[in-house]
Formats: structure tokens, C-alpha cells, sequence
């Protein structure tokens, strides 16, 4: 963490001085004031300048930005990361000439590094916030493809009667096939899920 | 290319999940198919490196292995208490 320690006529005058240094705006640090200075009488006599401490502030969503960077630079090469804050979700997009390394198998690359990027930004206090990561799209593509599936999937078990248990998968990706499946055909088709921790998987059933 | 990388990598995943960063080690040891990659953190934040049912754990397991695939040897890594 940058500070500085700066000087001036006045307390003010100290403060510029400092931002000046660290090359930052005045909402980006925290200012102590060590000596409130003293004109002086007559400018001359018993003149004191005023100093103040400047502290950088800490962003935890740009450290965690900062931590994904550098991750997904050890695994797939120059990487830049885009950020995008809501009231309680940080998005995180990483693009690269190689960013379709960061994704794995099913998207378990992008999860784990989701996964750790979640715990590197909520250790400061403050609100819980929800990180998604994604890179080339991912997340979106996936969810095109679940909802397809999970319509070609109720299709057949109102035909066959028969439920269908799909293999195991996140909760955001359950989620989109819940949402999908919600009301569709006429309620005939119900979901729930099954299996604990790793094995949480969804089943897609006809209801009777 | 050296796979010192990987050391610096889990050093780098694992700081801010610990409340003492000093502590962290990793231990190297390589044989000519395999690199074996160890981690102790201090004492009280094993479980934070673990995480609730190893959570945390796989998930830098998933980051190491990514980032090892660059390498012909087979990546390992475990955490030690």
C-alpha cells in the first residue's frame, strides 16, 4: 500500500502536494493530519507548515481484479480483465489472445478461479458481494446451450412419462434450467434437485 | 520455459485467503515425469486453504493444474498440515 507524507503553507496546500505525488485524486485516499501548521505572526515568527499523511486506499474490487489478472496470466499468457459492478454482483471478464485456456473442462477452470476470486474480494469488510468470472463468453454460450437442453429434455419426459436425471452441475447452472423449465408446458413438467456438495444434480420430471 | 511459475502462482492464490501470509511454503520436488507440489500455510489457516468440503482447495488444485498444462510433466499438488 503506497503513502506518502507531504507539506504545505496549509493543511490543504499539504494535501495537493501529497496526490500530487502518489498521482492520485483526493476520494482515493485517507488523509491524516499530522500538523495543522501556523501562519505565523506577521508570516514571519513562529511559522509552521502544515503536514498530512496520505494513505492509498484499498479498492477490494480492483485488488481482486488484480488477483484474477494475475492468475489467468500464469495460465493463459497477456490477459486483461474488465470489470463491471453492480449493487451486489461484481462481473469479471477476461480476454486474451488465449483466454479459452482459462475455461476447462464444463467451465471448471472459470469456476474455480470464480471461486477464488469470491473469497480474495470479500475478505475486507464490508457488503458480500457475488463474483462472476467469465472469458470469451462463456456464461453466455452456456446459457443458450442449458436451456436448450433442458427444453429438449422436458419434451421427452412429457412424452415417455419418464424423469431424467442430468449430471451434476453448479448451482448458477441449475438455476438456468429451473428458470427455463418453470411454468412451461402448461406446468406439466416439475424440477428439483438431488445429491449433496459435489454431486447436487438436477432431475427433470412429469408431474402426475 | 522453468516452472517456477507455479510456486509463485500458489504463493499468489493463496495470500489473500490467509490472515498469516508469512507462513506460506511451498515445497518442490520433481522427478522426471512428475512435479510434486506442496503447501503449508500457519497452523490456524489450514482450514481457510481447504475451505468448506475442500472447496477452496480444488479450486486452487483446478487454477494450479490450468496454469501446469504448459508444462510435459505431470503437476501434483497437495496441502500438508
Amino acid at each position: 500500500m503506497r503513502n506518502v507524507t507531504a507539506a504545505g503553507r496549509n493543511v490543504d496546500e499539504a494535501v495537493q502536494s501529497g496526490l500530487q505525488e502518489l498521482g492520485l485524486t483526493k476520494d482515493k485516499v485517507e488523509i491524516t493530519v499530522i500538523e495543522e501548521g501556523n501562519k505565523g505572526f506577521l508570516g514571519i515568527f513562529g511559522k509552521k507548515p502544515a503536514i498530512v499523511k496520505l494513505v492509498e486506499k484499498i479498492d477490494p474490487i480492483q485488488q481482486a481484479k488484480l488477483y484474477l489478472q494475475t492468475i489467468a496470466e500464469a495460465i493463459a499468457g497477456k490477459s486483461d480483465v474488465t470489470v463491471q459492478e453492480s449493487k451486489k454482483t461484481v462481473r469479471y471478464h477476461i480476454t486474451g489472445e488465449k483466454a479459452a485456456l482459462l475455461i476447462g473442462k464444463r467451465g471448471q477452470t472459470l469456476n474455480a478461479l470464480e471461486t477464488l476470486t469470491q473469497l480474495a474480494l470479500n475478505r475486507y469488510p464490508g457488503q458480500y458481494k457475488n463474483v462472476t468470472v467469465d472469458a470469451e463468453n462463456y456464461r453466455l454460450k452456456r446459457k443458450e446451450t442449458l436451456s436448450q437442453l433442458a427444453i429438449k429434455l422436458a419434451d421427452q419426459v412429457l412424452k415417455t412419462k419418464k424423469s431424467i436425471q442430468l449430471e451434476p452441475m453448479p448451482s448458477s447452472e441449475r438455476k438456468i434450467i429451473h428458470d427455463t423449465l418453470s411454468g412451461y408446458a402448461n406446468h406439466q413438467i416439475k424440477t428439483y434437485s438431488m445429491g449433496e456438495g459435489e454431486n447436487r444434480h438436477l432431475v427433470i420430471s412429469h408431474k402426475r | 520455459m522453468t516452472d517456477q511459475h507455479l510456486e509463485d502462482l500458489i504463493v499468489h492464490i493463496v495470500t489473500p485467503l490467509v490472515d498469516h501470509p508469512d507462513d506460506i511454503r511451498v515445497i518442490r520436488e520433481e522427478t522426471d515425469q512428475k512435479i510434486a507440489l506442496r503447501l503449508s500455510v500457519h497452523k490456524s489457516d489450514t482450514g481457510k486453504v481447504i475451505g468448506k468440503q475442500g472447496r477452496t482447495a480444488k479450486a486452487i488444485r483446478t487454477a494450479v493444474f490450468a496454469a501446469g498444462v504448459q508444462s510435459s510433466k505431470k503437476v501434483q499438488f497437495e496441502i500438508f498440515d
